[in-house]
This record gives C-alpha cells, sequence and structure tokens, in this order.
C-alpha cells in the first residue's frame, strides 16, 4: 500500500517538468502582448476619456471575445493594429521570423501603424496565440510559416471581418480575407547559382536539399541549377535531397559526398540539414552558398565566414510591409502576394568576407541577372509538375 | 515441398536480383540515346577510384593509387546471376541451417555495391570516401547499439535509447557552450587553429555522458523501483526527450553566445591514415569513431570474459539462480542501466559534438530506434551489433552518395532503403532472434 503512495507520488514528480513547461510556455505566450497592450493603452489613456474601453483593455490580458467585440465596437479609432504570430522561435532568431518582425517595424515607423507581436513556443500554440490577437479585433494577423496554415484557415473562417496574412502558404482556392505571401524561391536561387557557376574552377557544383517534396525546397534547387546553366551551360550540377530538415549531418555527408566528387561550391537548401551541409562544405574549404535569409547572420555567426559567398533570400520583410501597407491604403483583398524579382521579393545577400574572392564583376552580373529576371527577358524554365 | 525459411529467402533473393537486373537493364538503355559513343547497354563502364590519401592533402587533384574500371553491365550481370543461382540451390536443396545469413547478407552487399556501379556507369566514384563515410555515419548506431546491450543483457528493455541521446545531445553541447564561454569569455584566444578547443569539448563530452546516465537513472528507478513496464517507461523517456531538449533549445541555447564555432576535430592517425583504402576507413577519423571501435572491443571483452559479464549475463537469463548464488540482482540492473545510458551519451555527443556542431531539434532523427536494430541483427553480441550497424550506415552512405549523380531511381526510393534493409533484415537473415530470457520481466524475490 505504501509503496503504491510513493509510486503515485513519484508520478506526479514525473509531471512536474512537463507542467513547469506549459506554465512557462503559456505565461512567455502571453507576456509580450500583455506589456503591448498596456503599453499601448496607457499611451491613448490620456486621450480616452471618450473611450471606457480602453482600460479594461489594459487589464486584460487574457480578454474575453466578449469585451474584446466591445472594444472594437466602442474603439471607433482610425489607429490599425497588427499582429505578428511568429513560429516556433523568436522575433530575434536570425530566420523568417526575424525577417517578417523587421518588416512590420518597417511599417510601424513609415506607416504609422501599431505593431504587436506573439513568439510561439510551441506549435500546438499557434491557434491559441492567432486567437489573441483576432479576440481583440486586431486588423491584420500576420502568421509566420507553412506550419501555420491550418491554425489561419480556422481563424480567419471564425473571424471573417478581421483580415490575416500567412508568410510561405497560399490558399487553393484562395480565402476572401487572407492573403499568403509566397515567393519565387527559384528566382532567388537562380541567381545563386549563377554565382556559383562563376567561382566554379572545377565545373562541378553541388546542391543539398532538404525534403524533396516540399515545393519550397525543389524550387531552390532547380532554380539554382537553371541559374548555373545559365552561366555555363556545361556544369555539371550534383543534387542530393535529405528526408529531414533537422539533420546537419546527412547534410555535412552529403556535401562531403559532392566535394569529394570534385563539386567546389554548394548550395544548401533545408532548414538546418542545409545549414550543416553549407558548414561542412565551409570546413573543407569550399565556397558555399546560403539560403532564406542571409546566413552570414544566422549559419555563421555574423562571420568569420570567407567560404560563404552569398545567400539566396526571400525577403520575407518586404512582403510583410508590402501587405500592411495593402490594409493601410485600404486595397487588402484575399489571395496570394507572389514575391519576386521585379518586387523585391526576393534578393542575393551581400558577398560579406568573400568579397576579394570573387571576381571583380561579380556584383555587376548578379544584378544585371536580377533585372533580367525582374523584367522578364530571363526566366528560371522552373516548374513544378 | 514444403516453405521454409531457407527457401523463402533464396525466393526473396531471386525476386530482389531480377528486378535489379531489369532495372539497370531499362535505366542504362534509357541512357543510350544521350550519348553518342555509346552503342549498347554493354559498352557502359563503372569506374572505382581508390585515391593517394597521401598525397591528397597537398595536391587536391593526386591521381589515384588504382581506377579500376568495370564493364557495368557484365559486373551486374555476373552478381545478379550468382545471387540467382545461389537462391535456386537454396530453394531446391533447403539447407538446415549456416546458409540463410550469409546469403542475406551477399544479397544485401552485393545489391549494394551493383546499384553503385549502376549510378556511376560511364563516370567514376570514390570508393574509399563511401566506405568511410559507412563507419562514420555507423558510429552512433553502434554505439546506441552497445548501450542497448548492456540494459538488455541485464534483463531490462531500452527503448528509450532514442531519448536519451537526444538530451545528451542538447545538454553536452550546452556543457560544452557554456564551459568555453566560462574559461575564454567573448571570443577564442587567437592563437587557437581553426576554433578548435579541447577542454570544453571533452566537458561537453563529459556532460552528454552524465545526461544519458541520469536519464537511465530514471529508467531504471521507474521500472526497477516501481516495475512500470519497461517498454512504457522508454517510451515516456523518449517523448520527455523531445520536451526538455526543444525547451532548453528554444529558451537557452538559441541565445546563449559562445565562442565555440567548432566541434570534435579530424584525427588521422599519422602515417596509418595515409595507407590508400584502409587508411581514410579505419585510420582518419574523429575522435568518437575511434572511441567507439575500442567500444565494441572492450564491451565484448568485458561481457564474455570478466566477472562482471558473466553475472550481467546471467541476470538477465535467469535472475532467480543469480540470485541464489548471492548476486544483488536489481542493484546489478541499476549500475547496468546507468552504465547503459551513459554508453548512450556518446552517442548523444557524437550528435552535437562531432557529426556536427551545434543542436538542433530532434537531431537524432530516430537513430536510436535503428541502433535497437542493429543490437536484434547482432543477436545481443557487440561484434554482431557492431556489423548490423554497418549495414544500416551503408544504405545510408549509399543513398547520400548515388543521388548526386544524377540517379535514376528516386531520392525517395534510396532514402527509404535504410528502412527496408531493417524490414529484410529482422524478417530473414537473423533466423529467430532470441532475446536473453529475463529481458523484460521484473525480478521479484
Amino acid at each position: 500500500m505504501n509503496k503504491r503512495i510513493i509510486a503515485f507520488m513519484m508520478l506526479l514528480v514525473l509531471m512536474v517538468p512537463v507542467l513547469a513547461a506549459c506554465g512557462t510556455e503559456t505565461a512567455a505566450t502571453t507576456a509580450p502582448a500583455a506589456t503591448a497592450t498596456s503599453a499601448e493603452a496607457a499611451a491613448t489613456a490620456t486621450s480616452a476619456e471618450t473611450m471606457p474601453t480602453a482600460a479594461t483593455e489594459a487589464t486584460a490580458a487574457a480578454t474575453t471575445v466578449a469585451t474584446a467585440e466591445a472594444t472594437t465596437g466602442g474603439g471607433a479609432t482610425s489607429e490599425i493594429k497588427i499582429g505578428l504570430v511568429t513560429d516556433v522561435g523568436k522575433v530575434d532568431d536570425g530566420t523568417f521570423n526575424q525577417f517578417a518582425f523587421e518588416g512590420l517595424k518597417r511599417a510601424e515607423t513609415e506607416l504609422g501603424v501599431k505593431i504587436d507581436y506573439i513568439e510561439t513556443i510551441d506549435p500546438k500554440d499557434y491557434e491559441k496565440n492567432i486567437e489573441q490577437f483576432a479576440s481583440q479585433g486586431y486588423d491584420l494577423i500576420i502568421g509566420v510559416g507553412f506550419l501555420m496554415g491550418d491554425a489561419i484557415k480556422a481563424a480567419a473562417a471564425k473571424y471573417p471581418d478581421l483580415k490575416f496574412a500567412i508568410v510561405d502558404f497560399a490558399y487553393e482556392p484562395a480565402l476572401a480575407n487572407v492573403k499568403g505571401l509566397v515567393f519565387s524561391e527559384d528566382e532567388s536561387a537562380f541567381i545563386g547559382g549563377a554565382l556559383a557557376a562563376m567561382v566554379s574552377k572545377t565545373g562541378k557544383i553541388g546542391a543539398v536539399g532538404g525534403k524533396e517534396q516540399v515545393p519550397a525546397v525543389k524550387k531552390f534547387v532547380l532554380g539554382y541549377e537553371a541559374g548555373a546553366k545559365y552561366v555555363n551551360p556545361d556544369i555539371q550540377v550534383m543534387t542530393v535531397y535529405i528526408d529531414s530538415f533537422t539533420d546537419p549531418t546527412a547534410g555535412g555527408e552529403a556535401a562531403k559526398t559532392q566535394i569529394t566528387e570534385g563539386a567546389d561550391v554548394i548550395f544548401g537548401a533545408g532548414g538546418q540539414t542545409g545549414s550543416g551541409a553549407i558548414k561542412t562544405a565551409a570546413d573543407n574549404d569550399v565556397f558555399v552558398i546560403g539560403v532564406d535569409q542571409d546566413e552570414y547572420n544566422t549559419t555563421f555567426k555574423k562571420g568569420p565566414a570567407p567560404k560563404l559567398i552569398t545567400s539566396a533570400m526571400k525577403r520575407v520583410d518586404n512582403a510583410v510591409f508590402e501587405v500592411v501597407k495593402e490594409v493601410v491604403d485600404g486595397k487588402f483583398e484575399g489571395g496570394v502576394y507572389f514575391g519576386n524579382a521585379a518586387n523585391g521579393g526576393i534578393d542575393y545577400a551581400p558577398f560579406h568576407d568573400a568579397e576579394s574572392a570573387l571576381p571583380a564583376d561579380a556584383k555587376a552580373k548578379l544584378d544585371e541577372i536580377k533585372k533580367g529576371l525582374a523584367d522578364g527577358t530571363i526566366k528560371t524554365g522552373v516548374t513544378l509538375n | 515441398m514444403k516453405f521454409t525459411r531457407a527457401r523463402g529467402v533464396g525466393l526473396l533473393g531471386i525476386f530482389i536480383a531480377i528486378v535489379l537486373l531489369f532495372a539497370v537493364n531499362n535505366s542504362l538503355g534509357n541512357k543510350i540515346t544521350e550519348t553518342s559513343k555509346i552503342q549498347s547497354i554493354w559498352d557502359f563502364t563503372s569506374t572505382i577510384r581508390i585515391p593517394d590519401s597521401a598525397k591528397l592533402k597537398e595536391d587536391p587533384k593526386a591521381p589515384p593509387v588504382a581506377a579500376i574500371e568495370l564493364p557495368t553491365m557484365i559486373t551486374i550481370s555476373l552478381i545478379c546471376g550468382a545471387l540467382i543461382l545461389v537462391g535456386g540451390t537454396l530453394i531446391a536443396k533447403n539447407p538446415e541451417r549456416g546458409w540463410v545469413a550469409p546469403y542475406m547478407s551477399s544479397v544485401i552487399g552485393f545489391g549494394f555495391f551493383s546499384i553503385l556501379l549502376w549510378a556511376v556507369a560511364n563516370n567514376s566514384v570514390d570508393l574509399s570516401d563511401t566506405l568511410s563515410r559507412v563507419v562514420r555515419l555507423g558510429t552512433p548506431i553502434a554505439i546506441g547499439a552497445l548501450a542497448g546491450i548492456v540494459c538488455e543483457r541485464s534483463g531490462v528493455v531500452n527503448i528509450g535509447i532514442e531519448g536519451m541521446m537526444l538530451t545528451a545531445a542538447c545538454f553536452g553541447y550546452a556543457a560544452a557552450a557554456i564551459s568555453a564561454r566560462m574559461i575564454y569569455g567573448e571570443s577564442l584566444p587567437a592563437n587557437v587553429v581553426k576554433g578548435v578547443v579541447w577542454l570544453p569539448l571533452i566537458i561537453g563530452i563529459l556532460g552528454a555522458i552524465l545526461t544519458g546516465g541520469m536519464m537511465a537513472a530514471l529508467h531504471a528507478w521507474l521500472s526497477i523501483r516501481f516495475k512500470v513496464d519497461q517498454v512504457i517507461s522508454g517510451t515516456v523517456i523518449n517523448i520527455m526527450a523531445v520536451g526538455i531538449t526543444g525547451f532548453t533549445r528554444t529558451n537557452f541555447l538559441l541565445k546563449f553566445e559562445s565562442p565555440l564555432r567548432a566541434g570534435l576535430p579530424q584525427m588521422p592517425l599519422g602515417p596509418l591514415a595515409d595507407i590508400p583504402l584502409l587508411g581514410p576507413i579505419l585510420f582518419d577519423h574523429k575522435p568518437i569513431t575511434y572511441l567507439m571501435i575500442l567500444m565494441v572491443i572492450g564491451l565484448n571483452f568485458f561481457l564474455f570474459r570478466t566477472v562482471w559479464g558473466l553475472r550481467t549475463r546471467a541476470i538477465g537469463e535467469h535472475p532467480k539462480a543469480a540470485d541464489t548464488v548471492g548476486i544483488n540482482v536489481n542493484r546489478m540492473r541499476y549500475r547496468n542501466v546507468i552504465i547503459g545510458g551513459m554508453i548512450a551519451g556518446v552517442a548523444g555527443a557524437w550528435f552535437s559534438l562531432e557529426g556536427s556542431f551545434g543542436f538542433d531539434d530532434g537531431m537524432t532523427n530516430g537513430q536510436g530506434f535503428i541502433s535497437l536494430a542493429a543490437m536484434i541483427f547482432g543477436k545481443w553480441n557487440p561484434i554482431g551489433a557492431f556489423g548490423g550497424s554497418l549495414l544500416f550506415s551503408s544504405a545510408d552512405a549509399l543513398q547520400l552518395k548515388v543521388q548526386a549523380y544524377n540517379f535514376d531511381l528516386p531520392s525517395q526510393f534510396m532514402q527509404m532503403l535504410p528502412y527496408v534493409v531493417t524490414l529484410i533484415v529482422l524478417a530473414g537473415v537473423i533466423g529467430r532472434a532470441k532475446p536473453p530470457a529475463a529481458s523484460g520481466k521484473v525480478y521479484e524475490k
């Protein structure tokens, strides 16, 4: 009997870390929103005698739907409020979360909107975090990341009057109040591939991708190949896909196989797997190209990185800014924002420490290619079936 | 004619050989139109390079020691023909024992070799690079399998190896990062070569071992003291590991600025590493890989040549008998499960300090479970488990290698290969897998 009680106690003890994790989780997720709303309320409080709800808003971090609707109803303010829900991570983690937040900050200073963010700690909190903004009647709620697709869709159906945007996801068919922010990965990688072909001496280059069935990965890899062939039609591109985004070891090994078979530029496109590939390749004295963001700041921790020649970037910040601008201008429509070379949605990263190793006219040539992609004289020719 | 294991294996081998032959025939046939030189599928050659490891360091373009040019189609046909012949013999003669495992191993081994030749038709491949990768990728699997052996030989099933590895990878990296920060501050001293500083890395490995041991202690405590079903308790470990490491990473590791920039370095063993082919495979690795080889030999010795080993095996086979001669079964089990966890911790350190540097969510990618398969493949024997690990890692190494040749087989098929091999191996090669008799059973006096 005694033993059983002890066993039960032990089980409870075992549960503690789990519960503790949950506790901090919710606390951490609500905290920024709470402080932000109270700050905001404090700012408007002086001029808000006519709006009694402002005071309630200040205390209501986890406000109920009812009061929130009262807030929006009563708040005839012209102020536009934008809420950003990150994917798992932080707004300063150097991934697309940070990019999205930077776009939002730019919108704050240039367009004068009120901004706010929630950092998601666990994927199962997506809906909860979106709900926090939605229930307070935010004008535009931006979700970061493909993985939030279902959560945003559900919230958009629940709050048909609010506007939503989501990075890296496009709905089929389009939803009336959601804008999907997607990018032309192939154009971005095309520029990287062109640079790879310019610096390759062996005439062989490699690409290490994440899961092949993810369209963005395949478009990156194919775009890279197309870009390299545009500069040097005879170049040989070796491609390896790895069925995981979190396997830096396999990424590194894939890069090594390509290097032993003669590749002298490696492009990594697949989350941590790709980062592992370019880290290993750079250690083996081979030029590398990053993906999504400027990997100089993320994978290589701001250098020194003499082997990282550029990164094929998706300008999530520009896309976020554009969609906020549409809301401010009253031109928001559900559908798709397609970031490409023409509208600044994609770009290549600066050369940083590798500048001296590159041909002097590299930048001019890349800008020319970017211009060609923008005005349509160059086509990547990448289509996914 | 009765259907037996030998006949089944023979049939499977013949089937695999025929499918392979047809696939190669087809794919090479499609390639003929691309090049003008090659008139028929018999003209393809696959070149196998054995590079000159000694000269390669100074000059990356050093010519290989040997470049063996094999006629692709003829070689593959001969291999498949032989496999079909032996398979047929197996079906006809139905041998009692001793044939099944070697035959299945050669089906897998020669099958891999044929796929490699097929992929490099009209091209060449670096053999020592491929084989050294087999050893590298086999390291965490082999160490995990050793961890499993120590636990199961003493009668405790441990399916929590994956979780122990993951936690160890996380906290091992954290220990290295933090200690480096404490010792060196914001940045490393200028005289450090390539960013390798031993002290924090060793602290990291020790941290990983300690973490693995602690996770295992929890497992032991639950399953020995509280008699929780050992499978459940292992599952708890696996689930908990995902939570703990994910939480630590997002809230701590992502923000932490450490001066460390590189993990464990390559350690070629002097002139031995310069031996062609053998050098890169055996004597040019990073520390944990050498440690793995020592551990395999060491555990084999301890398990079968020492008192500890005899007692361990005794409490795994017949704890009551062991108890009657005065062995404290549960204390011994505690100790062995914790030792097993510490071994799993070494595998964890491999992920975050040797294989790649840094910790990512779920970076063990199921290797802990594969290592259990390797353990079963090796019949709970260290040397056998090591062989099993190499089998799985060779599937992995092969798929990484051949993909780079714009190979006809879709990448998904190649990625499936390690798991298909797992299935084939568990179903056919090893015959009946017989675990230690008391494995998974609670001991009560």
